[in-house]
C-alpha cells in the first residue's frame, strides 16, 4: 500500500504536478518506510536535497558584513565648496565696493589748507599754548568735539554710499 | 533603515542567497564573496526597500542577477554554462551504471550541470521549498516557464536516478 503511495507521489513529482505538501509527504515516506530497491536512489536524491538546504554561512560572516555596513554608515565630513556662480557674485561685490570707494574719494577730496612757506616759518606756536589748566581743558574739549562731529559725518557718508551700492547691485541682478 | 534593522530584516536571507550562489557558481569562496557584495549592495539600495512588496523575491533576484553577471563576465563561467546546455541536449549520460561510492557527489555535480534556468528553478523549489508562484516572482519568470523548467529538470534527474545502480 505504502509502496503504491510512494510510486504515485514519485510519478507526480517527476511530472512536476506535485504540491509542496505532497513533496513533503513523499520525503517522509521515503525516509521512514521500508522501500524497494528501485526507490533507493530516490531516497538518496531527497537526502541530498535536504543536506543542501542545511548549508549556511557562519556567524563570522555576519560580523564581516555588519562591520562593512557600519563603516559605510558613518557620516562623511561635509566639504563645502563655492560654486563658480558664487565666486563671480563675491567678485562683483568686491568690484562694486572698490568702485564706490574710488568714487567717494574722488567726489569728496580732502582740501589741504594752502599755507605760504613764509607764513609757516613765522608761526609763533607759543601763543597757541594754553596758559592755565582750565584753558588746556577747554582746548582739548573743543578738539574732541570736532573729531566726534567729523567722525559722525564720515559714517553718514559711508552709509549713504553702501546704500547706493546696494541699489546698483539690485539693478545688476 | 539603520544597521540593526538591516541585520533583522535582510541578513536572515543570507543562507538562501548563499545556496543559490553556490548552485550557480559552484565554488564556496566565490559564492560567499558574492553574497557579501550583494548584501552591501542591498544596504546601499535601502531607500528602495520601502517600495519592495516581496523582500525575499527581491533579494533572490538580486543574487541571481549578480551571479549571472559574474558568470558571463568570466570565461570559466561561460564555459560551464555552455557545457550545461550541451549536456542537456545529449542525455542520457554515459557510464551512469559504473558510478563509485561517491555517487551522490557526482549526482550533485550533474545537477550543477543543468541548464541555468532549470538549475535555478529546481534550487528554489526542491531545496528552498518555495511555491511555483514564489519561484516565478523571485526569478521574474512567467509561471508557465517555471513549471516547464522544473518539469525538464526533474525529468533529467529521473533519467539519471533510474539508470544508476542503487547504493545500499
Amino acid at each position: 500500500m505504502k509502496q503504491q503511495q510512494i510510486q504515485s507521489l514519485l510519478d507526480k513529482y517527476f511530472a512536476g504536478e506535485s504540491s509542496l505538501q505532497e513533496e513533503a509527504q513523499l520525503r517522509q515516506l521515503l525516509q521512514t518506510e521500508p522501500i524497494s530497491a528501485e526507490h533507493l536512489n530516490y531516497r538518496e536524491w531527497f537526502q541530498l536535497l535536504e543536506e543542501e538546504a542545511e548549508l549556511s554561512l557562519g556567524d563570522d560572516f555576519d560580523a564581516k558584513v555588519m562591520a562593512a555596513i557600519e563603516a559605510s554608515n558613518k557620516p562623511k565630513p561635509v566639504i563645502r565648496t563655492l560654486s563658480v556662480a558664487w565666486v563671480l557674485r563675491i567678485a562683483a561685490v568686491f568690484a562694486l565696493v572698490a568702485t564706490g570707494l574710488w568714487w567717494l574719494v574722488r567726489s569728496n577730496p580732502v582740501e589741504q589748507p594752502i599755507v605760504a612757506e613764509a607764513e609757516v616759518k613765522v608761526i609763533d606756536w607759543s601763543k597757541y599754548e594754553p596758559k592755565t589748566v582750565e584753558e588746556a581743558y577747554e582746548v582739548t574739549r573743543k578738539a574732541l568735539r570736532k573729531v566726534a562731529t567729523e567722525f559722525n559725518e564720515g559714517t553718514a557718508i559711508a552709509t549713504q554710499s553702501i546704500d547706493k551700492m546696494g541699489e546698483m547691485g539690485k539693478l545688476i541682478k | 533603515m539603520n544597521p540593526t534593522d538591516f541585520k533583522n530584516t535582510i541578513l536572515p536571507y543570507k543562507d538562501k542567497m548563499f545556496r543559490l550562489a553556490l548552485r550557480l557558481l559552484n565554488k564556496r569562496e566565490e559564492a560567499e564573496d558574492l553574497v557579501q557584495e550583494a548584501l552591501i549592495k542591498l544596504w546601499q539600495q535601502q531607500d528602495r526597500l520601502a517600495e519592495v512588496q516581496n523582500l525575499e523575491a527581491w533579494v533572490i533576484r538580486l543574487t541571481k542577477n549578480q551571479c549571472i553577471d559574474r558568470l558571463r563576465g568570466s570565461k570559466n563561467g561561460h564555459k560551464e554554462w555552455k557545457d550545461g546546455l550541451d549536456w542537456a541536449d545529449s542525455t542520457p549520460l554515459p557510464d551512469a551504471r559504473t558510478e563509485s561510492a561517491d555517487t551522490m557527489n557526482k549526482l550533485q555535480k550533474l545537477m550543477e550541470r543543468l541548464p541555468e534556468n532549470q538549475r535555478l528553478v529546481m534550487q528554489l523549489r526542491d531545496v528552498e521549498g518555495m511555491s511555483y508562484q514564489e519561484v516565478a516572482e523571485a526569478l521574474d519568470f512567467p509561471l508557465a516557464q517555471v513549471k516547464i523548467n522544473l518539469f525538464r529538470a526533474r525529468q533529467t534527474m529521473k533519467s539519471i536516478l533510474s539508470s544508476r545502480t542503487p547504493q545500499v
